[in-house]
Parts: structure tokens; sequence; C-alpha cells
């Protein structure tokens, strides 16, 4: 049996051809593929290159159903371990694009994952300046501002 | 993308045009602490740090200051109107003249779903409020040390799933029974580790719907109790699964029969009542380590749907009492004994005498048996040659020696019990 196909288009109007069970695990594309069978989804708020690692994403994480039960492609573990190399590989501005795409698409184990890599990139920072340099935070406090909130939340830790 | 574009994508502040909610989903999985940092960052993040469900406070051993303050300022500004978690671990450096119980009634009153409470101030055991007692939300519950675990009247947590009473102290007997067996009821796990004067003579766990119970009733300090002093534990749960029950009490231990049982661990220095077996004669897998008088107990209690069972012998004289419990045990697939829990100090004579029949799950149903920390000796072997020489089903027995022995003496041991006759020509024979 021949795999249903759909096509999904990005911002900049390329297309890609995707197996449906591989993007129904956005819960979006599920809905509007049985809302709108057979018509091409655009997904005019995704760049070409963010949806495609989407896609890749989605790809590692489908589990087949061909009849035989549980035959996924890949144990948890490997799974795990597969997810954090995806997000280390990375960089900031594409990771919160990805987040927000998972987001958009509804994608949760995408969201979990890519949030999971922001925080503990806030976790592995020293102090506020680190956050702010990481992330390119401007510090949009008067000194005067950031002692006041300083004397109102004193905490001794 | 042309290099300057891409220039300024990469210094562009990406993170702080999330919308809120992702924001609050990603500072829910840092410490609180440093979510409530983040304050700091910008005013775009002043208050969003107020928003986060999960609330996590714990004093830390090596820090003088407790946490409490900190823990007592944010939750004066924290407005999340959901809270999904409460961990709060206070020390000993806890101050003992405030009110700690107030962190819950605050997030109670905001349809919390789990409350993780420790305290281990100097103070005596305090009472938590009442309200805690009837939240509606709450599915799971921790409470550790220096309460006062006092169930009013009006108590009633019906979504509560999960109950851990560690070390805590207790009302009375009958404020704990009346909670248990009325309410919560939809409660499957039940976790209690007892301390010493706790105030309970007789723990009765009569819950419909627990599926799996955990008692811990040893005292670290190795005191072990030698006299009964009259405590009780009474156990009714139509459909348990698991039973998990370390007891170094002199308590006596009542049950009614759980025909669901699907694994139990029994660890017990009393001499266990022959009902407490019979009502785990259902179970699928068994872990027993015990004393000779239970071994002998076991053996009188047929077992007709154990598939896997684990032996802790320690200071027993158990082969021939086993024998008799594997003949009570028709389905038995898996037999580990596990002897690293000897006392080798203690000078334990076994006994062995081959017995006059062979119980029924040798010759047709017995595929895996291990030995951790096998000894050599000479009951020892005779029983392994025994067990070898009748489990006709079997593809796999696997010794693992004391590890007391040198290489030299490994390579002995390994060589004599290689040449012992196995029945089973497709078996497997494994050292570890």
């Amino acid at each position: 049996m021949s795999k249903k196909m759909i096509v999904l288009k990005s911002s900049e109007g390329v297309s890609f051809v995707v197996e449906e069970a591989v993007a129904r695990q956005s819960k979006i594309i599920s809905f509007l593929v049985e809302e709108f069978p057979d018509r091409e989804l655009p997904l005019t708020n995704m760049t070409s290159e963010i949806l495609r690692k989407t896609i890749e994403y989605c790809k590692k994480h489908v589990v087949e159903d061909d009849g035989g039960g549980d035959s996924s492609s890949s144990s948890s573990g490997d799974l795990k371990e597969w997810d954090v190399k995806f997000v280390a590989e990375i960089d900031q501005p594409r990771l919160m694009d990805l987040l927000m795409a998972a987001n958009y698409l509804d994608i949760p184990s995408l969201l979990d994952v890519t949030c999971q890599k922001v925080a503990d990139t806030i976790a592995a920072c020293n102090d506020e300046k680190e956050i702010r340099a990481t992330f390119n935070i401007e510090n949009d406090f008067t000194e005067e501002e950031v002692e006041a909130i300083r004397m109102e939340n004193q905490y001794p830790i | 993308m042309s290099e300057a574009k891409l220039e300024e994508r990469i210094c562009e502040d990406r993170i702080s045009e999330l919308p809120d909610d992702l924001i609050v989903a990603i500072l829910s999985l840092i410490p609180t602490k440093d979510a409530v940092a983040t304050m700091f960052l910008s005013k775009r993040w002043l208050w969003i740090w107020t928003m986060v469900p999960i609330l996590e406070y714990k004093d830390e051993k090596e820090r003088r200051n407790s946490v409490w303050w900190f823990l007592h300022k944010s939750m004066q500004y924290h407005k999340a109107p959901l809270v999904d978690t409460l961990s709060v671990l206070l020390g000993s450096q806890c101050p003992t003249d405030v009110d700690v119980g107030k962190c819950v009634a605050n997030v109670v009153d905001r349809s919390v779903r789990e409350i993780i409470f420790e305290l281990v101030w100097s103070a005596d055991p305090t009472r938590l409020p009442n309200s805690l007692y009837s939240c509606e939300s709450l599915r799971e519950l921790s409470l550790s040390h220096k309460i006062l675990v006092d169930f009013p009247y009006s108590s009633c947590l019906p979504s509560l799933k999960k109950l851990e009473l560690f070390y805590v102290v207790y009302k009375d007997d009958d404020s704990l029974h009346r909670f248990l067996s009325m309410s919560c009821p939809v409660l499957k796990a039940l976790f209690v580790m007892r301390r010493k004067d706790d105030n309970l003579k007789t723990l009765t766990v009569k819950v419909p719907s627990l599926w799996g119970f955990l008692y811990d009733n040893c005292f670290t300090n190795n005191d072990v109790e030698e006299e009964d002093n009259g405590g009780c534990l009474v156990i009714d749960t139509p459909v348990l699964e698991q039973f998990h029950v370390m007891d170094t009490s002199r308590d006596h231990c009542s049950t009614n029969h759980m025909p669901c049982l699907k694994g139990a661990y029994l660890s017990s220095n009393s001499c266990p009542d022959e009902n407490l077996l019979r009502s785990l004669s259902s179970v699928l897998s068994l872990e027993l380590c015990l004393n000779h008088e239970t071994l002998v107990c076991c053996s009188t209690v047929s077992f007709s749907r154990l598939v896997k069972l684990i032996i802790d012998p320690e200071d027993s004289d158990w082969l021939e009492p086993l024998m008799l419990l594997l003949g009570n045990a028709p389905k038995l697939r898996n037999l580990t004994v596990d002897d690293a829990y000897r006392d080798r100090y203690e000078d334990v004579q076994l006994t062995w005498n081959q017995p006059n029949y062979v119980p029924g799950c040798l010759s047709s149903t017995l595929e895996i048996f291990e030995w951790i920390e096998y000894e050599d000796g000479e009951e020892e072997e005779e029983f392994l040659t025994y067990i070898l020489a009748h489990s006709k089903h079997l593809k796999t027995a696997t010794i693992s020696l004391r590890p007391s022995y040198d290489l030299q003496e490994q390579g002995l041991i390994i060589e004599g019990l290689k040449d012992i006759p196995r029945v089973s020509t497709a078996s497997q024979l494994l050292f570890r």
C-alpha cells in the first residue's frame, strides 16, 4: 500500500512533500488534513529552513504503524540522544524559530525539547549579565530602578 | 540571506519576543531561584516569573541562611492563578517562629496539584493548615519529618492518587484510619515510612482503590525491637497489585486476600503470620528476604500463579524450606538466590538432604536460574547440582561468585561447577 503524501508550503512558496503520518505529529496539520483533504497547506509564517528542520524532527519521531504494532525505528533512549544532538546543533536564533514553529504547529514533544534547551542555556548562566549577553537582551532598567527592585526583593541566597 | 542581515538576526533579542506562555514554560524548567532572578533582565521580564506554576524551594545543608525568607517574599508576589507543584524542603536553619504552613494554604487556594513538604527544622512537629486536607485539585501529597499529621473530620481529597508519609508523627490511630478509608476515594499509591514514637499503635490501611503499598518500619539505628510492643499493621486492599513491606519491628501484620497481586517484596524480622503469606498467594513475582521460620511458613502456602521468585536467604538455613516452597509454585519460571546480604561472620550450618520428590516447576517450567554471590560450600554445591540435574527446561543458569574469592580461587570453583551435569542439554551455564 502506498503511503499517503501531503504538501506543505513554506513562506517562500517552496513545497515539501511529506508522508501524512509524519506531518500528523502536528496537531494543527492533523486537523487541517481532515478538514481540507487533498489540498496544499500553506504555512505562511514558516521559512523553508525551519520547515525542513521541523520535518526532519517529525520524520525521526514518527511511529510507523504498518500493522505490526510498535515498529518505531528507534528505541526511546536512542531517540532522546538524537533529540539532544538535534537541538545542540542549532544556533540560537534558529532554535527560537523552531520553538515558535513547534508552538504554532502544536507539536508537543518538539516544543518540550526546544524549551528544555533554552532552559538549560539560562540555567547554565552565572548571573543575569550572562543571560543578557547570551540572548542579546537589552537592559532597559536605570540603575536606580534595579536598586529599588533589589531592595524590594532582597533575599539571602 | 545577506551577511549584514544575518548579523542583525544573530544580534536580535528573540527570547523576549516569545509570548508569555512560552517564557513561562521555559522558566518552569529551571530552579525557582533562577526563574525569580530573571526579573532583573529587563522590564519585559520583571513580572513573568510570577506566573510560573512550579515552585521549588530547598534549603541546602551548606548554607547558613534558610530559603524560608526567599520563599516567604517571592510567594507574596507570585500570582499564577493555578499552581502545579509546590516543593519545599526546610532544613535545620529554618527559623522556628514562622508559620511554615502559610505557603501550603497559599497554593491550596490556587488549585495546586502536587505538594512535597519536607520539614527538618529544630522545633517540634507542627500541623499544616486544615485546608490542605480538603484540597479538591490535589493529586500528589508528600509530607516528611517534623509534621504532625492531623486529618480533620472534614478531610476530603477527591483527586488524591499518591500519598507519601515519611517519618512524620500522627495525631492518633483513628485520624489516619478515618482519612485512608473515607477521605481519598481514588488513592492508588501509598508510601509509609515510620519513625519511632510516631503515636501510632495500629496502622490500618483500608483503601478500596489502592494499587501499590510500600511500607518501611525499620529503624535506622539498628535497635531492632526485641519485644512485641502491641503494634499492628492491618491491610485491607482488595485491588492491590504491588506490595512492598520492610519491617524490623515485632508488629503483628494482618491482611485480607489480595487476588490482583502482581509483585510483592517481604523483608521482616518478625515471624510472619501464615495468613499474611496466604494473602500473598496470588502473586506473580515475589521477593523474600526472610529468616528460617518464614521460609518454613512459606512452604505451607500454595503460590499457584508465581512466575518469578527471588530469595535473599540472609542467615537462615534455607535450602530445604526453599525446596518445599518450590513444590508449592508449579508455574515458576525464574528463580534467583541473592546471597549478597548474608552476614559472613554468622556461621550458619546449612542442611541439605535430597528431597523424596522433584518439585513440579523444576521438571516443567523453570527456565532461568541465577545465584548471586555463590559461596563454594558442600551443601551449596549439592543444591546447585540438584537444580541443574532436574530442571528439564532450563535455558540459563547464571552464577556470580562471592567477591572475596581471589582470581585463582574463582578459576578453580568455576572449573568445578562447569562439570556439573545438566539435564537440559540446551541450557547455558554463565559466570559473572
